[in-house]
């Protein structure tokens, strides 16, 4: 089950299948230690549309949340992730903490 | 003498390694034309055979030669060595050059800390690799073989703690007569394969329950419990500085009365007692010496550099160099990431705004650190226009709070306005990109107290040689503009302003022009003009917004350039004639109570135009 990494809920592990992003940003992980194939686990995120923070090997590294939205993991575990962005397309909960209203600007998930 | 380089990811405790290695001559220097700084220093040791002593040379003193020294550069921390970025490009030239690299691994996040590793081990000259951070690594159940190690990267890999100097010595030795590197060039894919494999075989980690420590380490940053604890601790931070700053400031009054009024009226006695340079150099002499007001640039000038901004950045420094290797700082910029990006930042803009709030010199100096041009501007207006410094903030406690504490919450309550109004308008109308936030969360380490001294002799040096005489500058160009009338001339331009719009009597110019030395003392001369609660709350309002005193003036200029400078300036000036209009109408038309509530009420509104701008447009701002 494939979704963003803003998307996890906290305490879920998962592989990094995918980055979105150009290769600024996939070298900028890859220097923090993630990569695709790296196993990660999401600690936490603050305040909605907040930084996410991520266990990552024996560290922790924060993300902002534009960026996160452009990580895809296979979730590890039967448990879906938030918004419904899993393969159901399942219109989750909405309410974060102030303006998490349109979920992930309506990024199309492959899955 | 040869040269050996310090390199290592940012949070490996390199500078700890580095206090421990030199002595007491470390400098800082800006790499020629960069803002990127380096520390280097000197080490002395004695070359000793490997093959006699088996790499600890406190065995083999026979073994060794005679003294030499070395200098030691501490590199810039970085990821990965690739050209494109600026720092990253000043530590490649540096390895280039360099004659000895030291490569330091942080133990606890070994398969990160690699690719760096083995991007070094390209460059063919003689490594060594100190795995830092050995104990906690073992507290935290990671269990590392070095021997293997080294065998698999071909150079010694010797494990130290920078904190309690373990491994340190054997360091020292090994390093002089360390084996050039493989030379052998990797692709990424390659090296991460490589990676991959040496990690799988050389390291070993064992579960093991989360300590007390990191239970509190998670609180302070949890969304939840984090954010009352960054407000305790940074009420708590602000009191032991204002309490330490006045201190220190109490001391530097009597070094000048004692020893520094005798210098001036000797000088005063050789111009003759008046004149023209006599009025710029020492200015108006009372007896005793008003510093505040005299106006010299010997007088005024060194009095405002070395007895008001002075003690409080010492404090600052010192405090916030604890916190920075405490590893508070980033959580704190984490904390704060989502508030900022709705004006246009990230969470890294709070630390400059931190230091401004103690005294607006150092948190401008702060600011080169971030990264784009859009950053560092928005972040420069709204904490010259927005964040009264420390010695303000006391003074408006007094004065206005002796009017009642709810105008001294309407005061501040106003600035909150302001800062977020101004940074929604700033952070829609300035160009270019704000990046997004991607830091490591590192774990709490106790500093060492060696390294947090030669930072704070370093950071005062640095004040010492950037900022000073630029504060010397700004305190004579505005007495230039008071020995030739000018500024009396815009005073009375101002008057209509002030009056008018304002609601101000007319002798509160003078308080205003004073408050371009000193807001703080400009604040107690507000005092005698027998002024209505609501003009009090107006006329400071308007000294905190309208214009950051000299010394910040003399440092924003240096920082921004004068282009930049002058629609900084603008900027303060529109936002200062329509804050204090506004609240002069509102103070006027409401009772304080009311006006409070609207404030807030005004705040939340533009809180969640922000929140919604920022889901909307936030990720066309940042660039990836």
């Amino acid at each position: 089950m494939k979704c963003p990494v803003s998307s996890m809920r906290n305490g879920q592990w998962g592989r990094l299948v995918q980055i979105d992003g150009g290769e600024e940003l996939t070298e900028k992980l890859a220097s923090l230690g993630i990569r695709v194939g790296t196993r990660i686990g999401r600690k936490y995120g603050l305040m909605g549309r907040g930084p996410v923070v991520l266990t990552v090997g024996t560290g922790e590294v924060a993300i902002g949340y534009g960026m996160a939205s452009r990580m895809m993991v296979k979730l590890e575990g039967e448990e879906d992730c938030k918004h419904g962005h899993g393969h159901g397309g399942r219109k989750g909960r909405r309410f974060g903490f102030l303006g998490s209203r349109r979920g992930h600007r309506g990024q199309k998930v492959k899955s | 003498m040869k040269t050996v380089l310090l390199i290592g990811n940012p949070n490996v405790g390199k500078s700890a390694i580095f206090s421990q290695l030199t002595g007491v001559s470390v400098t800082t220097s800006n790499y020629p034309g960069t803002t990127v700084s380096y520390t280097r220093g000197a080490m002395s040791y004695r070359p000793c055979e490997t093959v006699v002593c088996g790499g600890d040379c406190r065995h083999c003193e026979a073994a060794r030669g005679d003294w030499e020294r070395a200098e030691i550069i501490d590199v810039p921390g970085t990821y990965r060595l690739d050209p494109q970025a600026q720092a990253e490009q000043i530590a490649v030239d540096m390895i280039r050059e360099g004659d000895i690299l030291v490569n330091v691994v942080d133990a606890t996040n070994l398969e990160r800390n690699l690719n760096l590793t083995l991007q070094l081990l390209e460059f063919g000259k003689p490594t060594v690799v100190a795995l830092n951070m050995w104990d906690e690594a073992r507290h935290k159940g990671v269990d590392i073989d070095a021997a293997a190690l080294s065998k698999r990267l071909g150079v010694p890999v010797i494990p130290t703690s920078g904190i309690s100097g373990e491994g340190l010595s054997e360091l020292r030795g090994r390093m002089m007569n360390a084996p050039k590197g493989s030379g052998e060039r990797l692709s990424d894919d390659e090296r991460w394969e490589r990676i991959g494999r040496i990690v799988t075989e050389v390291q070993n980690l064992s579960h093991r329950h989360h300590t007390v420590l990191e239970r509190i380490q998670d609180m302070m940053i949890h969304p939840v419990t984090g954010a009352p604890f960054a407000l305790a601790s940074l009420a708590l931070i602000f009191y032991v500085i204002i309490q330490a700053g006045e201190f220190l400031a109490g001391l530097i009054d009597q070094l000048f009365a004692w020893g520094y009024t005798p210098l001036i009226n000797l000088i005063s006695g050789w111009l003759g007692g008046g004149g023209f340079f006599h009025d710029i150099l020492l200015g108006q002499l009372t007896t005793p010496i008003d510093y505040e007001a005299a106006m010299g640039v010997l007088t005024t000038g060194v009095y405002v550099a070395l007895g008001l901004v002075l003690p409080y950045v010492v404090v600052f420094y010192l405090v916030m160099g604890f916190l920075e290797d405490l590893g508070y700082l980033p959580r704190v910029a984490i904390l704060f990431d989502r508030l900022f990006h709705m004006v246009g930042l990230h969470g890294y803009s709070i630390l400059p705004m931190m230091l401004a709030s103690g005294c607006n010199v150092p948190g401008v100096l702060a600011i080169r650190n971030l990264e784009s041009r859009r950053e560092r501007f928005i972040t420069a207006v709204i904490t010259c226009t927005t964040i009264p410094c420390m010695a303000q903030t006391a003074i408006i406690l007094r004065t206005v709070g002796a009017r009642g504490t709810v105008f001294v919450l309407i005061l501040f309550s106003a600035l909150v306005l302001v800062w977020i109004a101004l940074g929604l308008i700033l952070g829609a109308a300035v160009k270019g990109s704000t990046p997004t936030l991607l830091i490591e969360v590192p774990p709490y380490r106790l500093p060492s107290l060696k390294t947090q001294l030669q930072k704070l002799w370093m950071r005062i040096r640095a004040f010492f040689r950037e900022a000073i005489p630029y504060m010397l500058g700004g305190i004579l160009f505005i007495n230039l503009l008071n020995v030739t009338g000018i500024i009396h001339w815009l005073g009375r331009l101002v008057k209509p302003l002030v009056t008018g719009v304002w609601g101000l009597p007319g002798e509160s110019v003078a308080a205003l022009i004073l408050g371009i030395i000193r807001k703080d003392a400009a604040v107690a001369l507000l005092e005698p003009l027998m002024l209505t609660n609501a003009q009090v709350v107006t006329a400071t309002l308007v000294l905190i917004l309208y214009f950051p005193c000299a010394a910040t003036f003399a440092v924003l200029w240096k920082e921004l350039g004068i282009r930049d400078l002058i629609k900084a300036f603008a900027i303060m000036s529109a936002t200062t004639l329509v804050a204090g209009a506004l609240v002069r109408l509102v103070m006027g038309a409401l009772v304080p109570g009311l006006v409070l509530g609207l404030i807030w009420a005004v705040i939340i509104a533009l809180f969640i135009l922000g929140a919604y701008l920022g889901t909307h447009h936030g990720d066309r701002r940042q660039s990836i």
